[in-house]
């Protein structure tokens, strides 16, 4: 038995939404935001990747943000944020460069591989039994939490929703 | 040939360019990893240590280290993995209000792996001792993953926060 992953679908446009922002926020008002969004939608948080390097215009940082939550016992949804930021230099209140956030969402079926040695019947089962659940209730419902995170980020960024 | 891995987590990378303070950050770390609760002896941990000295006298150094001695019951093993990736490291002395201090200055990498893998004893286990076990397992299985989750977010934390890093 392993828990590595199988496929996952991806809910999200073909780039993921991306929200762009030059100007002044506040990166760890942001930051923070993404992850108490996590833990209030009861999704386990991990930080693939926090790169921070120093150039002499401006801190360069890559943040790689991961939401995964267990719907049941059968889907699990995953949720990921990219913030890179340019040029990120201290200001008196908060800090000033550019920064792109970039949000991704995807569902996995059966992420405990319990149809693994039955994939024929799994096909019957994801495709003529839970066709209607997947399309009507975990489709709608990752695509609206990845919905509210991206309007929390814009939210944080104080432009519009 | 049944052996359970059950991936906590897949790799978090942390890295850093800039001035630091390496011997510390790495004495840190170790002192985290080798601690009361038995996940690492200081003599086994480090695996792989490779330093490479450039033309320009700066170093590049590669590190391996393994934390795989804790075992939270006979069944299962937890391991912590952490491999530091150090570019172009210089010496450089920084003032820090009236002492000069000597760090190093570079890109530093770190990448922390997580898991749990079941031992010899659970593999030799046959048929209906194996169903039996799994069964009264799986609570303790979650137990030991938010073990483990918290052993190695830990280390991520102290990482994270000697680097400056949010």
């Amino acid at each position: 038995m392993s828990r590595k992953e199988n496929h996952k679908e991806k809910i999200h446009p073909r780039n993921g939404v991306i929200i762009n922002f030059d100007g002044n926020f506040n990166l760890d008002s942001l930051y923070n935001a993404i992850k108490k969004w996590f833990d209030d939608y009861r999704y386990d948080y991990y930080e693939k990747e926090n790169t921070e390097k120093n150039f002499p215009e401006g801190n360069f940082i890559v943040l790689k943000l991961e939401g995964r939550r267990e719907v049941d016992d059968y889907v699990k949804f995953f949720i990921e944020t990219e913030i890179t930021v340019f040029r990120l230099n201290k200001i008196e209140k908060g800090y000033k460069g550019e920064l792109k956030v970039n949000l991704r969402g995807f569902y996995l079926l059966d992420y405990n591989e319990n149809w693994k040695s039955l994939p024929f019947l799994f096909y019957i089962y994801r495709k003529i039994i839970l066709k209607k659940k997947i399309d009507e209730f975990y489709e709608p419902k990752i695509y609206e939490e990845l919905m509210n995170l991206t309007s929390e980020v814009k939210s944080n960024l104080g432009i519009a929703k | 040939m049944s052996t359970i891995k059950i991936d906590v987590l897949d790799g978090l990378k942390l890295k850093w360019k800039g001035v630091t303070d390496f011997d510390e950050f790495y004495k840190k770390l170790k002192f985290y990893l080798v601690d009361d609760l038995g996940f690492a002896e200081q003599e086994n941990l480090e695996k792989k240590y490779i330093q490479k000295v450039k033309g320009d006298g700066s170093t590049d150094l590669e590190i391996l280290w393994i934390a795989d001695k804790k075992k939270p019951n006979e069944f299962f093993r937890f391991i912590i993995e952490v491999q530091f990736r150090v570019l172009g490291m210089e010496k450089v002395e920084v003032q820090q209000g009236d002492i000069k201090r000597k760090m190093q200055k570079g890109t530093f990498e770190l990448k922390i792996i997580a898991y749990m893998e079941s031992t010899e004893k659970w593999d030799s286990l046959k048929g209906l001792q194996k169903t039996y076990q799994r069964m009264i397992m799986k609570k303790r299985i979650e137990e030991f993953i938010g073990i483990l989750y918290s052993k190695a977010m830990g280390l991520h934390s102290l990482a994270k926060s000697f680097l400056g890093l949010r």
